[in-house]
């Protein structure tokens, strides 16, 4: 997967969020604020991992099972994919 | 995952407040103000910053300079960053600044004259859009603008204002109301409507201390307090309706009859976000709590933004603005604020007897327009 370079992530207060820069400023004309499991996966897809390596690394990060976990990283690749922050 | 979408246009979005308000508890700086440049094109008579004697102005950092506070701001935590002046885009460095700027992850807003945004800014932008223009409107025709700023560019803005949109830009319009300006208040309101831009549209000055250190509690170009009211209220009813005016005007007699009798000391701290959760940085490298606010001060390009920051914000909680301020019944209506009452009494615990007077007023002027709204509802039925 690639991970669509027009957006620099930033963490403050706690929060992490995804900024649009270039021309993607007037595509989405907002912020994406991840979620701790969220912002562990978008790092970790910045750095080429594999499914199953995310998968692991949230498993031993939030102590879910791996089954629960996978279908969590769905949803959240989807959306990912439906807003073109990552594409195939 | 969420996405929060800065709506186009809106005066302040949900999760600006939401950030500011978390950085506020956490002591970090949301945002941040870079003040480029005291340089500008226009010559407007208001202006707190601007002089035409460039010899006086002294100087400014370079793009080097801000570019390595931006790096510094951006460790610092802030989010939301403002380029202003004077009128930035004079810098022939600015596309340098900014597009280093822009590459460190911040949502970049630009205060502006509208006169620039063409040529080789307009292809800038077209590339690497801000998130939003601030463009001060000076009046609704050339007339206006040759009278207040010594610049008959009025048509040229609107011009560029379009440009800026056809790009798909966000601009939001800044507007101060002045003797030179105040009967163009219509047609002013009329123009933005008929363009769907928002407007901020104040009638308060503040007394032009940074350009002159004698100006306190005095600004020889701004409207009376009792116009200031009168003008405030006229562009209410515009904005609003009648009945949304009246219906606001109903809450706000609501709001005088409930006073509370105790106030809190806590009550007396600076209560926007200068000093708490957004820092200013002038031409020169010193950091205030907000542009209106500078005086002693820290140096960033000497001792660092952090530094700074930790400075600033450390005076700021010390600051106690007046009681009478704190117990005040038109505490909600009334525009004072810790700088405010600084510039108008070179005191931050003096009450500013300016917007004192200018509540009173706005009162009785809500107050007379409400009435003769009913009255006229009432006879046309």
């Amino acid at each position: 997967m690639t991970v669509n370079k027009d957006f620099v992530v930033r963490t403050v207060a706690g929060e992490t969020m995804l900024i649009p820069v270039g021309k993607n400023v007037l595509k989405y004309n907002g912020i994406f604020t991840l979620s701790e499991s969220g912002a562990m996966i978008y790092r970790l897809l910045c750095e080429d991992k594999t499914e199953e390596e995310i998968i692991a690394a949230l498993a031993e990060s939030f102590g879910e099972a791996e089954a629960t976990l996978k279908s969590d990283y769905d949803e959240f690749i989807s959306q990912l994919k439906e807003t073109d922050i990552i594409s195939e | 995952m969420s996405n929060l979408k800065i709506e186009p246009s809106a005066s302040e979005p949900m999760i600006s407040k939401y950030i500011h308000a978390k950085c506020a508890k956490a002591g970090i700086p949301a945002s941040a103000t870079f003040e480029l440049t005291s340089d500008c094109n226009f010559n407007c008579k208001m202006c707190y910053i601007h002089s035409p004697d460039r010899e006086k102005s002294g100087g400014e950092l370079s793009a080097a300079e801000w570019i390595s506070l931006g790096n510094q701001a951006r460790e610092l935590g802030v989010i939301f960053l403002l380029l202003t002046g004077g009128e930035p885009l004079l810098r022939k460095d600015f596309p340098e600044i900014y597009t280093a700027l822009k590459k460190m992850g911040f949502i970049i807003s630009i205060n502006t004259n509208g006169s620039l945004l063409c040529g080789e800014i307009e292809e800038l932008f077209r590339n690497n859009p801000p998130s939003r223009l601030n463009v001060s409107l000076y009046g609704a025709d050339n007339e206006t603008y040759s009278r207040l700023c010594g610049a008959p560019r009025f048509e040229r803005v609107i011009e560029n204002i379009g440009r800026m949109r056809d790009i798909g830009i966000d601009v939001k319009i800044n507007c101060s109301i002045t003797p030179e300006n105040c009967e163009d208040i219509e047609k002013i309101y009329e123009l933005t409507k008929a363009l769907g831009l928002h407007i901020k549209l104040t009638t308060y000055m503040y007394p032009p201390v940074r350009k002159d250190s004698g100006s306190t509690g005095f600004n020889p170009c701004r409207l009376s307090a009792r116009q200031a009211a009168y003008y405030r209220v006229r562009y209410s009813l515009l904005s609003l309706g009648a009945d949304e005016f009246l219906r606001r005007s109903d809450s706000l007699n609501e709001l005088f009859e409930a006073e509370d009798e105790c106030v809190d000391e806590g009550d007396r701290g600076v209560r926007c976000r200068a000093g708490r959760s957004a820092l200013w940085v002038d031409r020169l490298g010193n950091v205030y709590p907000c542009g209106m606010l500078a005086e002693k001060s820290c140096n960033a390009v000497e001792k660092g933004l952090a530094e700074c920051w930790r400075t600033v914000r450390a005076e700021t909680s010390r600051i106690k603005t007046p009681l009478k301020c704190a117990a005040c019944k038109y505490r909600q209506l009334c525009p004072a604020c810790a700088a405010s009452c600084k510039c108008e009494t070179g005191s931050f615990d003096a009450p500013p007897e300016y917007l004192c007077e200018m509540s009173r007023y706005t009162v009785d002027y809500i107050a007379k327009e409400a009435e003769r709204i009913r009255r006229e509802q009432n006879d046309g039925k």
